[in-house]
């Protein structure tokens, strides 16, 4: 029998799923790939400096990917859309504005536990699976209130990339792949 | 006369790869038909690439400076040229990127004080290929929170001297951070200052395998560190 969380995250991805099958230009994270053809004027100079660069000639014909800033899409606000649309996602308001977001963030962190979603572009993140932060480090220099937008941001950036946050007694943190939608935060960084 | 515009290029170790950068460079500057002054800040580089910058001072015919510097750190190497140089403007470009014919001219053109430029398209080429045009904030709103996620700005930039001595771009790598160019930008929405793009304009963004700063920064699991655009 699925446990609750197995049971959520499959919902999760469903929804996911669902969502991108509806509006199959939007990632996850709200950036738009497309495989378009290149301005006139940056394919010509392209050809232009191709003897410089050997490389830039091979992009004259081919297909280049390009991805749309989700900010500026055409279609509208798409990183706050893309959030939107998600369902019952609790992070959604974190969004809106700084003082709500810290708030929000602090709100929901009982110095426990968080629930996070696993959304976001994984390419995107730059934190990786099995890997420690030394927490020290990481909050040096930084007042109390500092360390703790700190830490919500690095939170932001697991969720990305579907990691457990696991406090070891040591200063350290330990991320690893973990592939449910908690993320937990251990009492002893508070 | 002084120069209208200093520009800066940051150079490590690109050795040949840097030659391509200057004269594409030069392409653009000869195009611009403006007074400008280069200035090559070489922070360790290896001598291949110092043997390509001493080439470049020699036959170039522009005003050429070249910093020696002991950093191995990007943002005190920007800094250094924004103190070195004398113009009311700087353009920064790293030293394995290429620019468009009408890259300078058009930056020009396009200058308004108090505003940060930015080329218009981004083509990355090497180990991974796209492009993509960068936010103007006169046309696009760009919420401060996106920046949490996603740095909208490639690090090419032009602004006005008094500006960069006013903002300086943080060593953050040597505290075990990174990307001090999503930084400065998230420093630089914090005080509402706007970037805005030089129409037409296309930098052309090395993205090497191994050995480059930014690919290095990502390998190293660095995060971003506190800026004012996220304080409660």
């Amino acid at each position: 029998m699925s446990t609750p969380s197995i049971k959520a995250s499959i919902r999760w991805r469903a929804a996911a799923a669902w969502y991108r099958f509806r509006n199959p230009i939007l990632t996850s994270s709200g950036k738009r790939w497309l495989r378009e053809p290149m301005p006139e004027s940056v394919r010509s100079e392209c050809e232009a400096l191709a003897d410089l660069e050997p490389l830039l000639a091979e992009l004259v014909d081919a297909p280049v990917p390009t991805h749309v800033i989700p900010s500026v899409s055409r279609a509208g606000n798409a990183y706050f859309r893309i959030r939107h649309a998600l369902p019952s996602d609790r992070y959604d308001t974190i969004a809106f504005g700084r003082r709500a977001w810290f708030e929000e963030a602090r709100k929901q962190w009982d110095g426990r536990s968080l629930l996070i979603r696993p959304v976001g572009d994984p390419c995107r993140s730059n934190l990786r699976h099995a890997d420690t932060i030394d927490l020290e480090r990481f909050c040096s220099g930084f007042s109390e209130t500092e360390r703790d937008i700190m830490i919500v941001r690095l939170v932001i950036q697991l969720r990305a990339k579907h990691l457990r946050f696991e406090h070891h007694g040591d200063d350290s943190l330990r991320l690893q792949a973990y592939p449910a939608i908690k993320v937990l935060i251990s009492k002893g960084i508070d | 006369m002084r120069s209208v515009l200093t520009i800066g290029v940051t150079l490590h170790r690109e050795g040949n790869l840097s030659r391509a950068t200057l004269t594409s460079l030069q392409r653009s500057i000869t195009r611009s038909n403006t007074k400008v002054s280069v200035i090559m800040a070489q922070d360790r580089a290896d001598d291949a690439t110092l043997a390509v910058c001493n080439e470049f001072a020699k036959l170039s015919g522009l005003p050429c400076e070249q910093l020696q510097l002991d950093f191995g750190d990007p943002a005190l190497c920007r800094n250094a040229i924004v103190a070195a140089a004398t113009a009311r403007w700087i353009m920064l470009i790293d030293g394995d990127d290429l620019v468009s014919e009408n890259y300078i001219s058009n930056h020009i053109v396009d200058a308004i004080p108090s505003h940060i430029l930015r080329p218009e398209f981004i083509v990355s080429f090497g180990e991974r290929t796209h492009f993509h045009s960068q936010p103007d904030e006169r046309a696009a709103w760009v919420p401060p929170s996106l920046l949490v996620e996603v740095n909208p700005w490639a690090s090419p930039l032009m602004a006005e001297r008094a500006m960069l001595l006013d903002i300086p771009f943080l060593p953050v790598m040597q505290h075990g951070f990174g990307f001090e160019d999503w930084l400065w930008n998230a420093d630089v929405k914090a005080r509402s200052i706007r970037n805005i793009v030089a129409r037409g304009t296309t930098y052309f963004y090395r993205r090497k395998p191994a050995r480059s700063r930014n690919e290095g920064a990502i390998g190293a699991r660095t995060v971003l560190p506190s800026s004012r655009l996220f304080d409660p």
